[in-house]
């Protein structure tokens, strides 16, 4: 439990990075893309609460937002906006990956319910060929904080993001074998 | 002389008398008496099955949209890794998935196919053990990336 604990803490830290991360790119994005950076904040902040509630509920104290997190580089265009948007979403997707490994398995689930629904957010821009998701479904949070499922959600949402950016920014390859290692 | 032989022969009787009693389970349970209780299958069997058929399914897809291979190879990768963590091991291929290497799957089909790997491998990695989750988790999210780079 201890160990979930403080995997889900780094988890909760590298959410309020994400979090800061795209306050200070969203703005080297050109018009059509900004819903994708919005709603890919908002994943973020709906994970970081979700991560808050739980970890006031079982009694450990959540990790505090840094006053200033330091960027691995400048962003001073586009380019580099896009390069920051993948890594913090392969970091996102890297400690959930390490609060998986940590989780005791979930009841099996009804037949059909948030957590079975497609990954991620469908971006709402429209005006960039490489911003269009194929994907159909939001990302519904599941009402009581199960740590399976929400940390294969947490890995699932944030690889398919760090995809989409790839896509939009012309980087391959695209997708990861394995993502999260 | 002959008492002695006497002696050393109803030994050994009863030692081997003994030995049996004590070997018999034991040879039953190595199996060298005939009987044969294979193992029961690994719960990922289904999973694994599953997943060689996915890969197969992009064969003849490959062959005209080259950019499916990478995506292709994902499925073969995890495969391999599945059968690394199964007891038994499972046999590298199987009449299903052969069986589904179909021509040329339609994009519209390998979405689909692709939606149904994604939420059986969320269903599965779900109620796995922890030490199978997280190949599980990383399959589930590899699907999930898939199906946004799928055209």
């Amino acid at each position: 439990m201890t160990d979930q604990v403080e995997r889900l803490r780094a988890t909760l830290a590298a959410e309020y990075a994400a979090l800061y991360a795209y306050g200070r790119l969203g703005v080297w994005l050109e018009k059509e893309l900004r819903p994708v950076a919005h709603d890919a904040e908002a994943a973020h902040r709906a994970r970081r609460d979700a991560l808050i509630v739980h970890l006031d509920e079982i009694k450990a104290a959540p990790v505090d937002p840094d006053t200033a997190y330091g960027l691995p580089f400048a962003v001073t265009d586009r380019d580099t906006a896009l390069r920051l948007a993948i890594q913090v979403e392969d970091k996102v997707a890297a400690t959930w990956h390490s609060t998986l490994a940590s989780t005791a398995p979930s009841a099996p689930a009804p037949a059909t319910t948030p957590a079975t629904a497609a990954p991620s957010a469908t971006p709402a821009a429209t005006g960039s060929a490489g911003a269009t998701s194929n994907n159909t479904s939001a990302t519904v949070e599941p009402a009581v904080f199960d740590p399976r499922r929400i940390a294969q959600r947490g890995l699932a949402d944030a690889a398919v993001r760090a995809t989409r950016w790839r896509k939009i920014a012309g980087t391959t390859p695209l997708t990861s074998v394995f993502p999260g290692r | 002389m002959l008492d002695a032989r006497v002696g050393t022969s109803r030994r050994d009787v009863l030692l081997s008398v003994a030995a049996l009693t004590v070997a018999s389970p034991l040879l039953g349970a190595c199996d060298l008496l005939g009987k044969h209780e294979p193992p029961p299958p690994d719960p990922l069997t289904d999973f694994y099955t599953a997943t060689l058929a996915l890969a197969a399914l992009y064969d003849g897809a490959v062959a005209t949209n080259p950019q499916l291979t990478p995506v292709r190879d994902a499925h073969r990768a995890h495969a391999v890794a599945l059968a690394a963590i199964m007891k038994p091991t499972p046999a590298s291929n199987t009449p299903a998935a052969a069986a589904s290497a179909s021509a040329g799957a339609t994009p519209a089909e390998l979405r689909v196919a692709e939606q149904r790997g994604y939420q059986k491998a969320i269903e599965v990695c779900a109620t796995a053990p922890a030490n199978r989750a997280t190949l599980l988790g990383e399959i589930a999210a590899a699907r999930g990336c898939h199906l946004e780079v799928l055209p």
